[in-house]
C-alpha cells in the first residue's frame, strides 16, 4: 500500500497525445488537477513547495542523455563506476536526509515518455560495452519502484536488460511495490536492492517509505521467485542506540534472506551538502541527524568524523560477515584508508574498484 | 507620466515624517555631509513626494529631507507624484531612479515595502524580480524573513558580505539575541563568515543541549572573553572560536588534543614536526624533519626504530583513525 499520493498532473503539451500519457491518465482517474504545460514559456518549478512537488507528476520528454556515469564524489574517495539512468526523476518518498532535496530542489516528479529514445541510447551504450561488465541502475534520482505503477519501468528495464547478459541492471527502493515483478520471470543480471535502516530511523526519517518489515518481506518474496537481491546500508546514521539497532537489523535481514541470493551489499555513512543541511533543518526541525559531529570532507560534503565512520562501518560489516561471510560488500564514496581499516584491504584506485566489482559480477553471473 | 507638478517648493511641515518608502541606510556621517552640502548649495536635487491625506509622504530623498529639517529650512524643492499611482507604480519609479546595486538590507527592506503595499509574492517576482535579482517566491519569502531582523544586525550582515542564504542562519533569533551578536560582531569587527560560523555553531549547541542561545553564550563565558583586557582582538576571536568548537565538536577536539599531547612525546634528533588534518579527513599523519647534515638522516633512522617512538606512532595512528576509547573519552 502506498502512503504517497499523486495529487496533480502537469503534461507537456508536446506529449499530450502520447499513448503513455493516456495510459497514465487512465491509471490515475481520481486526479482532478491536470494542467497542460508549455515548457517553452518557462515553467517556474521553484514556486512549488517540496510537498507539492512530491505530489505533482510532470509528463514530458527528455531531449538529452538518459544514461550518465554516476556523479560519485570528489577527490579523496573511491567510486565504483556505476552508471545511472535518469528515468523517472524525483521521488515521492520524503526521507529527511535525501540528497534529492538539494539536487532536484522542488521539481515535480518527472516521468519521460520518450522510452524510444532511452532504448536507442541504451543500444548505443551496450554496443560500446559489448563483452564488458557494466552496472547500471535508475535508483539514483528516484526510488526505482515508487512510480512503477505509473511508468511500467520494471517491465521495460527487465525486458530490455534480460537480453544483455553483461549489463547488470539494479532497481533501488525503499518500497514494497513489487507487484509487477511477480508477473515477470527473473534474470541473473537483474538486481532488486533495498535500502535498509533500523526501525528507529525508518520511523523517524524515512517518511512514506515502507516499513522495515514490508521491505524485508518484499525482498523475501522476490528471492523466492528467483530474483537476485542487493542491500544498501546507506546512509548509516549515528544515534545513541545505533550499535544494538544495526545489529538487530542485520539479524532480521538474514532471518528473511538467503545470503547466496545477494549480489552485493553497500555501506555508506550519512553525507550532506551544506545546503542540504539547511533544507533539512528547515523542513524537519525535530530531526537531530544533522547535529552530530560532522566535518567538511575532501569533497566538500559534510560527513561524520573518520573515527566514527570507521566504527560504524566496522560494526555493520562485521555483523554482515557473521551471517554471510562470502557476501560481496563495498563502501560507497569512502577513502582508501577507511577501506583498509574496515575491510583490511582497499582498492588502489577507482579503476581498481571497478575491476574488483566486475570480477565479482562475472563470478556471480557465471555461477547462475 | 509620473508627476502631477513640475518643480515646487513645499513647506517642510507639509511633509509627513513617514519612512514607509525608506529602504536605504543613512549613517550619521552621510547626513553630516549632506547637511554641509545643503548649507552651502541648498538642496540641488528635488525630493519626490506622494500626496497623502492632504499632506505629502516622502518617496525619494529621505536624507535630504532630514538634513533640511535639521538645518531648520522652511521649504524644500520637490516634485509631487500623480495621485492615482498604484504602490506598484511608485515602487517601480523608485527602482528606476536607483542607480547603485542594491545591498542585502536594501533588498530586504524593499521587499518588505512591497509586501506591506499589498503586492503578492508572485507579483513581486514578476514585476520586480529583474531589478532585485529575485527569481522565485521562495527568495522573496527569505528576504521578507530577514527584513524583520534587528535593523542594526541586518545592516551588519549586509555590509559584511553575508549572503542571503547565510543570513537565514539567524532566523528565529530574538531581538535580544540578535543584539548580542551585533555587539559581539562590532566589538571584534568580525568578518561576515566568522559571525556566521559562530552564530551557527552556538545555535546548534543550543539545539543539542536544549538551551537558549544566550544561556550557551553565558555558559561558555563568552562575555568574559570579550571583556578580557589582556587579549588582543584576534586572540579573543580565536579563543571564542576554539571554545565554541570544543563544545560543538567534543570528540574531535579531544582527539586533536590527545594527538597534540602524544606527538610532543616523540623523541627525535633533530626534532620531528608532527602535523595532521585537524578534521582527521586527510589520510594519516605527517612527520617531518629539518636536515642540515647527512648524519642527521642516520640519527632519524635510528630514532624511528626506537621502541618508545614506534609505540607513540602506533598510538597516534590509533587515535587518528579510531578515536579515543570510552575511558580516554572520560579523561
Amino acid at each position: 500500500m502506498k502512503d504517497y499520493l499523486i495529487k496533480r498532473m502537469w503534461i507537456d503539451h508536446e506529449v499530450i497525445s502520447h499513448y503513455r500519457v493516456k495510459k497514465i491518465l487512465q491509471r490515475l482517474p481520481e486526479i482532478k488537477e491536470v494542467k497542460e504545460i508549455f515548457p517553452e514559456r518557462k515553467v517556474n518549478f521553484r514556486e512549488l513547495s517540496f510537498e507539492e512537488a512530491k505530489s505533482t507528476l510532470f509528463l514530458t520528454k527528455f531531449p538529452g542523455n538518459f544514461v550518465k556515469p554516476c556523479p560519485g564524489t570528489g577527490r579523496g574517495y573511491l567510486c565504483c563506476g556505476y552508471m545511472v539512468i535518469n528515468q523517472p526523476v524525483g521521488c515521492p518518498l520524503d526521507c529527511s536526509y535525501c540528497i534529492l532535496q538539494d539536487y532536484l530542489g522542488r521539481s515535480p516528479l518527472t516521468l519521460y515518455v520518450n522510452f524510444n529514445d532511452l532504448t536507442s541510447q541504451l543500444d548505443r551504450l551496450t554496443g560500446v560495452y559489448e563483452g564488458k561488465i557494466l552496472r547500471i541502475g535508475n535508483g539514483e534520482l528516484t526510488d526505482s519502484l515508487a512510480l512503477d505503477y505509473l511508468g511500467d519501468f520494471s517491465s521495460f528495464f527487465i525486458s530490455y536488460f534480460r537480453k544483455k547478459e553483461n549489463l547488470i541492471f539494479e532497481f533501488k527502493t525503499k518500497t514494497d511495490e513489487i507487484r509487477e515483478f511477480l508477473k515477470l520471470s527473473p534474470s541473473p543480471n537483474i538486481v532488486i536492492s533495498w535500502s535498509l535502516n533500523p526501525r528507529f530511523i525508518v520511523e523517524r526519517e524515512e517518511h512514506f517509505a515502507a516499513s522495515l518489515k514490508r521491505r524485508l518481506k518484499a525482498a523475501h518474496l522476490l528471492q523466492e521467485r528467483g530474483f537476485m537481491l542487493g542491500f544498501h546500508f546507506d546512509p548509516i546514521i549515528f544515534y545513541p542506540e545505533w550499535e544494538a539497532d544495526y545489529e538487530k537489523l542485520i539479524d532480521e535481514l538474514f532471518s528473511y534472506i538467503d545470503p547466496s541470493r545477494i549480489f552485493w551489499i553497500s555501506l555508506g555513512a550519512l553525507r550532506l551538502t551544506s545546503s542540504l543541511k539547511q533544507i533539512i533543518q528547515h523542513r524537519f526541525p525535530t530531526t537531530k541527524i544533522v547535529y552530530q559531529e560532522m566535518i567538511r570532507g575532501l569533497d566538500g560534503k559534510l560527513r561524520y568524523i573518520k573515527p566514527l565512520r570507521i566504527k560504524l562501518f566496522r560494526k555493520v560489516y562485521q555483523c554482515i560477515k557473521d551471517h554471510a561471510p562470502s557476501v560481496f560488500c563495498y563502501l560507497c564514496m569512502e577513502s582508501s584508508d577507511v577501506w583498509e581499516r574496515v575491510m583490511g584491504f582497499s582498492p588502489q584506485s577507482n579503476l581498481h574498484f571497478r575491476y574488483m566489482f566486475e570480477e565479482h559480477c562475472k563470478k556471480v553471473l557465471s555461477n547462475s | 507620466m509620473w508627476f502631477k507638478t513640475d518643480l515646487e517648493y513645499i513647506p517642510l511641515h507639509f511633509i509627513k515624517d513617514d519612512k514607509f518608502f525608506n529602504f536605504t541606510e543613512y549613517t550619521s556621517q552621510h547626513l553630516e555631509t549632506l547637511k554641509l552640502s545643503i548649507s552651502r548649495l541648498g538642496v540641488v536635487n528635488p525630493i519626490i513626494l506622494q500626496p497623502l491625506q492632504g499632506m505629502y509622504r516622502i518617496v525619494v530623498g529621505f536624507g535630504r529631507f532630514f538634513a533640511a529639517k535639521q538645518l531648520k529650512l522652511s521649504f524644500i524643492p520637490a516634485r509631487v507624484l500623480k495621485d492615482d499611482l498604484s504602490s506598484s507604480q511608485i515602487l517601480k519609479f523608485i527602482l528606476l531612479l536607483h542607480s547603485r546595486k542594491f545591498s542585502l538590507a536594501e533588498k530586504a527592506r524593499l521587499i518588505k515595502i512591497m509586501n506591506l503595499s499589498g503586492l503578492s509574492f508572485k507579483q513581486i517576482v514578476r514585476e520586480f524580480g529583474s531589478y532585485l535579482e529575485v527569481n522565485s517566491q521562495e527568495i522573496v519569502r527569505a528576504y521578507l524573513k530577514i527584513s524583520n531582523y534587528h535593523p542594526g544586525f541586518l545592516s551588519y550582515l549586509s555590509t559584511h558580505g553575508v549572503s542571503l542564504k547565510h543570513s537565514l542562519s539567524a532566523e528565529g533569533l530574538s531581538f535580544q539575541e540578535q543584539g548580542f551578536f551585533l555587539f559581539l560582531a562590532n566589538s571584534l569587527s568580525l568578518k561576515g563568515y566568522d559571525l556566521n560560523d559562530i552564530l551557527t555553531d552556538l545555535r546548534e549547541i543550543a539545539m543539542l543541549e536544549r538551551k537558549k542561545v544566550l544561556t550557551v553564550v553565558k555558559d561558555l563565558k563568552i562575555p568574559e572573553i570579550l571583556e578580557d583586557p589582556t587579549l588582543t582582538r584576534s586572540q579573543k576571536i580565536n579563543k571564542i572560536k576554539k571554545i565554541i568548537k570544543k563544545e560543538r565538536f567534543p570528540i574531535l577536539s579531544k582527539i586533536n588534543q590527545n594527538l597534540e599531547k602524544i606527538s610532543k612525546k616523540l623523541k627525535f634528533t633533530p626534532d620531528a614536526e608532527v602535523t595532521w588534518d585537524s578534521k582527521l579527513e586527510e589520510p594519516g599523519l605527517k612527520i617531518s624533519f629539518r636536515i642540515t647534515q647527512p648524519e642527521m638522516a642516520k640519527s632519524i633512522a635510528k630514532d624511528l626504530l626506537n621502541k618508545a617512538n614506534i609505540s607513540l606512532i602506533n598510538e597516534l595512528l590509533r587515535i587518528y583513525y579510531e578515536g579515543l576509547s570510552d575511558k580516554e573519552d572520560v579523561d
